[in-house]
């Protein structure tokens, strides 16, 4: 095999070993962003114009 | 680099790319799938766990007018009874009541982890500990009238096992794709290509001289047509190579045969002018060493003619041709020729005077002048000459018949060749250098046609020359 055929394949493994590698690092990632943000669920306050009494409250 | 070798590692990296962007795309979309699994779990259970600590406020135990301390007190007993219960090794509950721990048994301490206001319904966090992943939910709520926080902490140590080995699975699976492709696409690609290396080996046993090998490669594909090309190519070289090698040698043996016949009419100039140069001849015999110079001299100049007639028509054959009118045609040989006839004693017959032909005249008139020529130096006094002109359908012939001495049957195929003379020292004796044959077989064949000879020993030759009316392409 001549110098190109050996250049191919050293290619081949480094994108090989480049994807193997990239799929845990993704992962690590996904992880790390759940860690940094926190996920809440704040109370909204109702502003009082769409509270409905009286006969249109339907009562 | 091998064709097979590049379009494997080729394909190969485009094999890899296309499936590690898809097993990219698929664990990302399971591993978020897993983490969502997992917040929902924990708010399920600390939603699971207020609406136990809600039980409270149906009790008739205490109301809400009781002293905030009783209630507290109550609400921390409650809450450490259920956690007892419902926590484990995995999980633990905390409670925080305006921002003091009622209840904790975690060392990780959830309230400064994820700290909460009083807006906040709910809140999620993940967070590692000491590498540990853990999931803190807090979840703010009212009970017995008074404010608290539930903390739920939870180990997803599980959860993440199982994305590592989901990753895990997917980079075996690429690896197996990996290893996999390479060796079919190796083996599917040299079968492929393996009728090329076939044509570069027959290639090179060509270029090494074997111009008669083939490929005849018949798959029935781009690599078929290559190997038809391939087949007409080598068909064309070899046949021009056996063409030039025929004419190398033809003019091999005529380069020699014209040294040798120049050789004998030089030897007799040089021996009779010498003679006249260094010896008193008497007037006579001086005479007759002139005379045969001029013999001599006259067979070169013959000889000279024919041979740059000769190469002439085997180099370019510049064929001119034009209807003739026969009549005419024969007149003019019968002109050229009657004179040497009637030396001889012979006497030339015509047939077919009628009628126009096609051809080259310069070239018909060659080819007669020399069958005449032919003819007359094998017959005797006495004897007839037949010249016929004759046309069919598709051609036209003519022919040139003497009662002579005829040629022997197996040289027959020989007297076409330029220098061979059937009987040479007659022959030479006549003036002939035997390439009048050898010139009527080539104007036969620059008018597309072919030279006929018949011949029976002691009774006579035809010669005749018949060739297409139409020109042939």
């Amino acid at each position: 095999m001549n110098r190109k055929g050996i250049a191919g394949l050293l290619a081949l493994l480094i994108l090989t070993a480049l994807l193997l590698a990239a799929l845990p690092w993704e992962t690590r990632q996904l992880v790390r962003t759940r860690m940094e943000n926190a996920s809440v669920v704040t109370a909204t306050p109702v502003p009082t114009d769409d509270l409905l009494f009286g006969d249109d409250a339907g009562y | 680099m091998k064709l097979w070798l590049k379009q494997t590692l080729l394909c190969l990296m485009v094999i890899l790319l296309s499936f590690g962007v898809c097993m990219a795309v698929f664990v990302a979309y399971q591993t978020e799938k897993l983490l969502d699994l997992a917040q929902e779990s924990g708010l399920a259970q600390s939603e699971a766990f207020c609406e136990h600590l809600a039980t409270l406020e149906r009790t008739e135990a205490i109301n809400m007018t009781s002293e905030e301390a009783a209630r507290r007190a109550l609400i921390q007993f409650t809450f450490s009874t259920y956690a007892h219960l419902l926590q484990g090794r995995e999980r633990s509950f905390s409670l925080v009541m305006d921002g003091v721990y009622l209840y904790n048994i975690s060392s990780d301490r959830p309230m400064e982890q994820l700290p909460v206001t009083n807006q906040v319904i709910m809140a999620q966090r993940m967070v590692d500990s000491s590498g540990t992943p853990l999931l803190i939910t807090a979840r703010n709520t009212s009970l017995l009238g008074l404010p608290i926080t539930v903390y739920l902490v939870e180990d997803i140590s599980d959860t993440m096992a199982h994305i590592d080995v989901l990753t895990g699975s997917a980079q075996l699976a690429l690896l197996a794709c990996l290893l996999v492709c390479g060796v079919l696409l190796a083996l599917t690609l040299r079968r492929t290509l393996h009728p090329l290396r076939t044509l570069a080996q027959v290639s090179e046993q060509i270029a090494g001289g074997q111009y008669a090998l083939r490929s005849r490669l018949q798959t029935p594909d781009e690599v078929g047509d290559l190997s038809r090309s391939f087949d007409h190519m080598a068909e064309t070289v070899e046949q021009k190579i056996l063409a030039l090698e025929d004419t190398a040698r033809r003019r091999e043996l005529l380069l020699g045969a014209l040294t040798h016949e120049m050789k004998t009419p030089m030897t007799a100039i040089i021996g009779y002018s010498d003679s006249l140069l260094t010896m008193p001849l008497p007037e006579e015999e001086r005479m007759q060493a002139a005379y045969e110079i001029h013999q001599a001299a006259l067979r070169t100049e013959r000889l000279s003619q024919k041979m740059m007639q000769l190469i002439a028509m085997t180099d370019c054959p510049v064929l001119v041709r034009r209807p003739l009118d026969v009549k005419e045609l024969l007149d003019t040989v019968r002109l050229s020729v009657q004179g040497s006839l009637g030396e001889k004693g012979l006497t030339l017959e015509t047939h077919g005077e009628t009628g126009v032909i096609s051809g080259d005249s310069d070239l018909l008139f060659s080819l007669l002048t020399n069958l005449i020529d032919n003819a007359a130096k094998a017959s005797r006094p006495g004897q007839c000459i037949r010249l016929t002109v004759q046309e069919d359908a598709e051609s036209f012939r003519v022919c040139v018949a003497d009662q002579g001495c005829g040629i022997p049957a197996d040289k027959l195929a020989l007297v076409t060749e330029p220098f061979y003379r059937v009987d040479k020292a007659r022959s030479r004796k006549l003036g002939g250098a035997g390439l009048g044959l050898s010139l009527c077989q080539l104007i036969a064949t620059a008018h597309g046609g072919t030279l006929d000879i018949q011949s029976r020993e002691g009774h006579g030759t035809a010669i005749a020359m018949r060739w297409p009316k139409e020109e042939q392409p």
